[in-house]
């Protein structure tokens, strides 16, 4: 309970700063205001699309979670994000003729780019001891340029005026039209309630919690703490770029330059206020959506910047590591 | 070929400044991610100092002050509220992202642009180098300060000592915070100076303009293995790469996005290559 009311303080904070910025910077703060906490609310289309944004942050923000939890930080989200699109839609428009299914295959095959991606950094730790917070990175910046490189340059759909790739022929079914919102958000929920499953009641789930606690006692134990870092930064990287599949089918049909930018970090942040718990995550990924769909509302309907929301992230951030505020004796411990 | 050199040394010094400031902060034993948005940070508010002021030295004593306070606010968040320092580090560059989109948007209408109105930071032709600024000379100045301030001073044994075994310090009654702190303060001076050589010589500021340089200086860091005395090779190794991927971009007819990838992909391999030979050396000295 402490925990929870914590958090609530730190959201309260945040808010109360993110207010404060709003009045030092608009020329009309309650207008402002207005637009990034209600519109998102205000009319059914808004509201779908926030729901719709929901989906992949909830997924994304999981499997940042599942790296937390045994202690690494995986800081590649975005570029992990961005293969995983293009990979799903490539995949889905080469299996095209299949029919639906090919949006299965799709997902499947990006998973495995990203936890691929996610491995490389995992190999590096366990074998080199290199920071996997550095390498994962660098691997992120990397990947990202080259992906923006094929997309403006050999996989670019000539007809469309964005700089994107060519759209995928079958999408996730809409639920609640006109928005976006799509059966995405059942496939979110779905792998909330498993991972929070697998979390509680599986030996990986207790395997991977007692290593982030202390390594040299799981290893004592006789936990493999080189095989559980595998597992569980690739199934990071894995769900990550799911992730960026979800976007393509449910939202974006094509792969859109530089669409992930800043997402990993988002998910970074969902999981820090979920305490990595799955289940947490899915209102959290919910309240930072609607942020972000506020923003955007803001920066139309006013006069604030669309970036008065990766503030508030960036606060919420700098406080909920705080064991202060969390009411807790020791610091959260990360690495 | 001077053209290379010339760029090289061009792109040298905002990267030796930043990792002085890593590097210092190493010794203190914190591996500091902070760097990218502290050095941003200046770089933004050394064009809104000269602007004010008319001067560019005024200017990067802005960026100065504005690179301190936020290194400051870290510093607090981390003692007072106990927070996990990578996170807060992290968020420091998300702060910085976002306050400097804001600022260049609410106050001067242009969102993620800056420019100066003065004229930029004047390039000195130099004989045998071509066109260098003053903050050459200025930086390798300040890495000879640093360098006998940590390997000869008391103050540099007790930072020293915070990174090899910070419970010494508890016996000798030396708090580790106010020293991670001074040492973190210390290294936004030198971000900051690395950020007003970016924007000032740019003549704007443009978003994003760090360029992950922080990150690549803890590599650099890493490199010269916390050797304070292998700093200017390590980061002209860094250096040159990124002038051979600015020079293949204009030369062939390459995708920018490409010749981008070099300087990440170099610092990865190198970050490997480092990270093997140290293994190697441990296993040897454990067999």
């Amino acid at each position: 309970m402490r925990k929870l009311k914590g958090l609530i303080d730190i959201f309260l904070i945040s808010i109360a700063l993110l207010i404060g910025i709003i009045f030092l910077m608009s020329k009309s703060p309650l207008n402002s205001i207005y637009q990034l906490f209600i519109g998102p609310l205000s009319s059914p289309y808004f509201f779908g699309n926030t729901l719709s944004h929901t989906a992949p942050l909830i997924i994304s923000s999981v499997g940042i979670a599942i790296a937390f939890r045994c202690n690494l930080i995986n800081l590649g989200g975005d570029g992990q994000m961005y293969v995983g699109a293009l990979v799903a839609s490539l995949v889905a428009i080469y299996l095209a003729p299949f029919g639906k299914i090919s949006i299965l295959f799709a997902l499947i095959i990006a998973s495995l780019s990203g936890a691929i991606l996610a491995f490389i950094s995992a190999y590096l730790k366990v074998k080199l001891d290199t920071p996997e917070l550095i390498s994962s990175y660098l691997i992120s910046i990397a990947s990202t340029y080259f992906v923006s490189y094929l997309i403006t340059g050999p996989l670019q759909d000539p007809s469309s005026n964005l700089q994107s790739t060519n759209k995928v022929d079958f999408m996730l079914e809409k639920i609640y039209l006109p928005s976006n919102l799509s059966t995405a958000i059942f496939y979110a929920l779905i792998i909330a309630f498993l991972f929070y499953y697998i979390f509680t009641q599986t030996k990986f789930g207790y395997e991977n919690k007692i290593i982030g606690y202390n390594k040299e006692f799981a290893r004592y134990g006789g936990i493999s703490v080189s095989k559980n870092y595998y597992i569980s930064f690739s199934l990071s990287g894995a769900l990550v770029a799911f992730a960026g599949g979800i976007y393509i089918f449910g939202n974006y049909q094509s792969v859109i330059k530089g669409f992930s930018s800043g997402i990993g970090f988002s998910a970074l942040t969902i999981s820090l206020i979920a305490l990595n718990n799955p289940l947490a995550i899915i209102p959290i990924a919910f309240i930072i959506s609607l942020v972000n769909q506020g923003s955007i509302m803001a920066m139309q309907n006013s006069d604030i910047s669309s970036d008065v929301a990766l503030l508030f992230q960036a606060i919420i951030f700098l406080l909920i590591t705080s064991s202060t505020l969390l009411g807790e004796k020791k610091n959260v411990k990360l690495n | 070929m001077l053209n290379l050199i010339n760029s090289t040394l061009n792109l040298f010094t905002p990267l030796f400044l930043i990792s002085i400031g890593a590097i210092i902060t190493s010794k203190s034993g914190t591996l500091n991610i902070a760097l990218e948005g502290l050095t941003l940070i200046g770089a933004l508010f050394a064009v809104i100092g000269a602007n004010l002021s008319g001067s560019l030295l005024i200017g990067t004593l802005f960026a100065i002050f504005a690179s301190v306070l936020l290194a400051s606010i870290i510093s607090l968040v981390n003692s007072v509220l106990k927070t996990n320092p990578f996170i807060t580090a992290l968020a420091s560059n998300m702060l910085a992202t976002a306050l400097t989109l804001i600022i260049t948007f609410s106050i001067y209408n242009s969102k993620g642009l800056l420019r100066l109105d003065i004229a930029p930071l004047k390039l000195i032709d130099t004989l045998f180098l071509g066109k260098l600024t003053i903050f050459l000379p200025i930086s390798i100045f300040l890495y000879i300060i640093i360098y006998l301030l940590i390997e000869k001073t008391p103050f540099g044994l007790e930072l020293k000592a915070c990174g090899y075994n910070p419970s010494v310090l508890d016996a000798f009654g030396i708090s580790k915070t106010k020293l991670d702190s001074i040492a973190l303060i210390m290294s936004a001076v030198f971000c900051a100076l690395a950020g007003s050589y970016l924007s000032l010589r740019q003549g704007a500021f443009i978003s994003q303009m760090s360029a992950n340089k922080g990150w690549y200086a803890l590599v650099i860091v890493f490199l010269c293995n916390s050797n304070i005395k292998f700093l200017i090779p390590a980061t002209l190794v860094f250096a040159s790469s990124e002038a051979f991927s600015n020079y293949i971009q204009g030369i062939n007819n390459l995708p920018s996005d490409i010749a981008l990838m070099i300087p990440s992909v170099f610092t990865l391999i190198v970050m490997i290559a480092i990270s093997y030979y140290n293994k190697q050396k441990q296993t040897t000295i454990k067999g």
